[in-house]
């Protein structure tokens, strides 16, 4: 009989806290990490909120030297929730080998900080107020810091996270949506269950909510610009707002978690992914999503009624929202009265290529728990699912199987399917 | 007993600087042709990256001719690469929307490796006022303003999106970032996909285009560009003791990635197997590859492992051969390592001698030309290969090609921070395994 992959650690960092217990704590209270953004100044932009996380400090993290230079604060949520799954999964690099240990992570779009190219910038203005593209390439691109290029590749920063754990198998850097979380966990549990690896790190990270970032999410008009909330599933539709975090699980064989002695948080049971979209709509159409969760319920051998909840992608864009409704509805047509909907974008953002990692971390806690945090009620929210929705209150249920949606703003989609062990 | 499930190559295309039919570029790539010329971007005469693998104008125009102008709106430069060289590879399977015969495509995906997206600095002059300070306030005000080709305009999978919308791929759909093993990554990836029943096609390659006023500068800030004033052909020389860094080039390669009996029951025509793929991460320093290549062994030797055959099996290595001091010397440590007296006795060569390296790219581009290599039984030469260095002391094609025969060759691409790919490609024999 094939082995099984399992989750046998798990590390969070989020805008509600900067390890899973804290954030865990904060959505049972039903806290939101949403916030006016302070970081920077945010007067002359139309959305002015975000979840950010805050309080990571690269010196208490050890981070010193170069990996300072290179390294950005999505880098420091990657390294701090990775070493919290390393952690939590008691991998020893003494016992497993390091070349036997896997490393999967989807992360964002990496953006540039002004500062760092500015003086070069100036120098090569002339006097009528030019750029000079011939001054900067004769010296002025010498102002830039010969280090800055490598903090444009994001898989550098991840790199420095294998760096720092010692970690040296299998890897890839998928990007940059929620989707691409999936994807990395996806070919985790393949290393894992293809032996290719004993143990093997996945999740994502989100990019850094920055100038370009708001402005990235404005240009497509994803953003809600008239209040402060994230509100999933909300009639009309009233657009998202940008989080920031990192989730990461340790996966292993079922085999190999018996032979450690280490309890599984969760079986993964199946995925799907695929892609389409209408028109000009950004989001993936109803058809993909519904393809993605039927692919996943096909892999996992269960039909829509052994689903007990639903953490939805439920970002608050019109047509996210819209297909992604359309998509539930429909395969869970006959079994939608028992489903309960959930998702973390109200309290914790958009955290994009950290999104759905987050919430496949979440999802354990579910399973461990038998408890879904509420998403709060402030809203109306569309009638076809506002009955599914856990909205005022925590709500204690048996939970056996979670399906985890995810979406991209370019028409991608991917579903994951986290069991409980008996 | 279920059988196996074997990967064949069926489609293949290209866009670099040796152009855009394929056959053609083979027969330039056989002939030692560079495609490295002198930069001719605009305002560029005092960058001090000269020597550049540029895809034509006249080639740019005829890409841009076929993509139209909503893809052309919505695709900037690595993208409209990427659609054109997908294009190629799909049209070359027989598996356009309109001609194939009726094949699943929600059992047919993509896999795109892409790069660094800065490009230009417009978007911070533009805002910067006459305190010499950038104005973030009306930067955010008028924020649509930004440059067409900005970073705030195209997310990293916008080129597997865009590929994935024209040719109605409905399946599985990813994009991979591992620097200069982003492609190779995603080939290794689709070939899993297809392998484990995920999928039963998949478009896999990458695209990538940093001839621009940042990215000519990012590989001299990291001191690992060719800045030689040299005659442009001659700049980049995998392995000779005078190399003095890489040399920087665009374009795209894709490949059809097919089941073996989808591809057999549909009658196509099949190039070569993929054989095996193998990753790996130095975990050694962002900055340089380890200089033993323990990176480079373990990625090697997982991919054997994978596909079953033993070193001496292996009659080709398409090296990562960067023509920097570090890789070349590192590479060729691991590759002895790997094999033992056979790497004496194998071919290796590096296609960026030829092309340049075409960073998230080049592992898809080398990948097309190792599989015509195992086609075809010919090896293109590594160029620029005339002064002999003792610690590169492998038979890397000089400079002509050879005619040999290829049972199975292996592509090596090493990425920026220390992660590493390679991928086996071998003869195509329908009863063997």
């Amino acid at each position: 009989m094939q082995d099984k992959v399992v989750i046998t650690g798990v590390g969070l960092v989020s805008a509600l806290g900067n390890d899973l217990d804290t954030t865990w704590k904060n959505l049972l209270n039903g806290q939101s990490g949403i916030s006016r953004i302070d970081e920077f100044d945010v007067e002359g932009f139309h959305c002015q909120h975000g979840a950010f996380v805050r309080g990571l400090d690269p010196d208490e993290l050890g981070v010193r030297g170069k990996g300072g230079r290179i390294m950005d604060r999505h880098a420091y949520m990657l390294l701090k929730s990775t070493r919290d799954a390393f952690r939590y999964s008691s991998i020893d690099l003494e016992v497993t080998p390091p070349e036997r240990v896997g490393y999967f992570a989807a992360m964002g779009m990496v953006d540039y900080h002004v500062d760092d190219l500015l003086e070069a910038v100036i120098n090569a203005t002339d006097d009528d107020g030019k750029l000079n593209y011939e001054k900067f390439f004769s010296g002025t691109y010498q102002d830039i810091h010969p280090l800055w290029p490598l903090s444009m590749l994001n898989n550098i920063h991840f790199c420095q996270v294998a760096i720092d754990l010692g970690i040296k198998g299998e890897s890839i850097v998928f990007c940059p949506h929620s989707p691409a979380a999936v994807d990395a966990v996806m070919e985790a549990y393949h290393t894992v269950l293809g032996n290719k690896a004993d143990l093997a790190l996945a999740g994502g990270v989100s990019e850094n909510i920055s100038p370009m970032s708001l402005t990235r999410a404005s240009l497509v008009n994803l953003l809600n610009n008239g209040s402060s909330g994230c509100h999933p599933f909300e009639t009309p539709a009233t657009g998202t707002i940008l989080g920031e975090g990192a989730g990461v699980l340790a996966l292993e064989r079922l085999s190999s978690a018996k032979q450690r002695d280490l309890p599984a948080l969760a079986w993964i049971k199946g995925y799907g992914a695929s892609f389409g979209r209408d028109g000009e709509d950004c989001s993936p159409s109803e058809k993909a999503i519904s393809l993605s969760i039927n692919d996943a319920l096909t892999r996992s051998g269960l039909g829509p009624g052994e689903i007990d909840l639903i953490i939805a992608h439920g970002d608050g864009t019109f047509d996210g929202d819209r297909n992604e409704l359309k998509a539930i509805t429909g395969v869970f047509e006959h079994c939608i009265d028992d489903l309960h909907v959930y998702t973390s974008k109200s309290a914790l953002g958009h955290s994009l290529s950290g999104a759905s990692a987050m919430d496949m971390v979440l999802g354990t806690c579910m399973l461990k728990h038998s408890i879904i945090p509420a998403i709060g009620h402030r809203y109306e929210a569309d009638k076809r699912i506002a009955k599914n929705l856990v909205r005022e209150k925590p709500v204690s249920r048996e939970i056996k199987n979670i399906l985890i949606n995810s979406q991209s703003y370019e028409g991608q989609c991917a579903s994951i399917i986290l069991g409980k062990v008996e | 007993m279920r059988q196996e499930r074997r990967v064949v190559v069926t489609g293949l295309g290209l866009a670099t600087p040796l152009g855009l039919d394929l056959e053609a570029s083979w027969q330039k790539a056989l002939a030692g042709v560079s495609g490295i010329k002198k930069l001719s971007l605009p305002l560029s005469a005092k960058s001090p990256v000269q020597a550049v693998g540029s895809v034509s104008a006249d080639d740019w125009e005829e890409i841009k001719k076929y993509c139209k102008a909503d893809r052309i709106k919505e695709g900037e430069r690595r993208t409209l690469f990427a659609l054109w060289s997908a294009k190629e590879a799909i049209n070359d399977a027989g598996l356009m929307p309109d001609a194939a015969q009726k094949v699943n495509r929600d059992r047919f995906g993509a896999i795109i490796g892409t790069g660094v997206s800065i490009n230009q600095l417009e978007d911070i002059h533009r805002w910067v006022g006459k305190n010499k300070a950038f104005d973030l306030k009306q930067f955010g005000m008028e924020s649509e303003r930004v440059h067409s080709d900005s970073i705030m305009r195209y997310n990293t999978n916008r080129p597997a999106a865009l590929i994935a919308e024209t040719f109605v791929l409905s399946g599985y759909n990813a994009s991979i970032t591992t620097a200069c093993a982003s492609s190779a990554h995603s080939i290794g990836t689709g070939y899993r996909l297809i392998k484990r029943g995920d999928a039963d096609m998949m478009l896999v390659g990458g695209a990538d285009a940093m001839i621009n006023p940042v990215g000519l500068v990012f590989f001299v800030l990291l001191r690992a560009a060719a800045t030689s004033a040299d005659t442009p052909e001659e700049v980049s020389r995998p392995f000779d003791r005078k190399r003095s860094g890489l040399v920087m080039a665009e374009g795209a390669g894709m490949a059809i990635l097919e089941e073996e009996r989808h591809a057999l029951k549909r009658g196509a025509s099949i190039y070569a197997e993929v054989a095996g793929y193998g990753s790996s991460m130095d975990a050694y320093k962002a900055t340089a590859p380890h200089p033993k290549g323990i990176g480079a062994q373990q990625s090697m030797q997982a991919a054997l492992v994978d596909s079953g055959l033993d070193p001496d099996e292996i009659d080709y290595i398409n090296a990562h051969g960067t023509s920097t001091k570090l890789n070349d010397t590192a590479e060729t440590a691991a590759i002895k390592k790997v094999f033992g007296d056979h790497a004496y006795r194998l071919s290796v060569s590096s296609s960026k001698s030829i092309i340049g390296h075409l960073l998230a790219a080049s592992g898809a581009a080398e990948f097309v030309l190792t599989t015509l290599s195992v086609n075809r039984d010919e090896i293109h030469p590594t160029i620029n290969l005339k002064h002999a260095d003792p610690k590169c002391d492998l038979d890397y094609v000089p400079n002509v090609k050879k005619q040999t025969t290829v049972r199975a060759a292996l592509s090596n691409s090493f990425g920026f921070g220390g992660q590493n790919a390679t991928v086996i490609i071998k003869k195509y024999k329908e009863d063997a395994q």
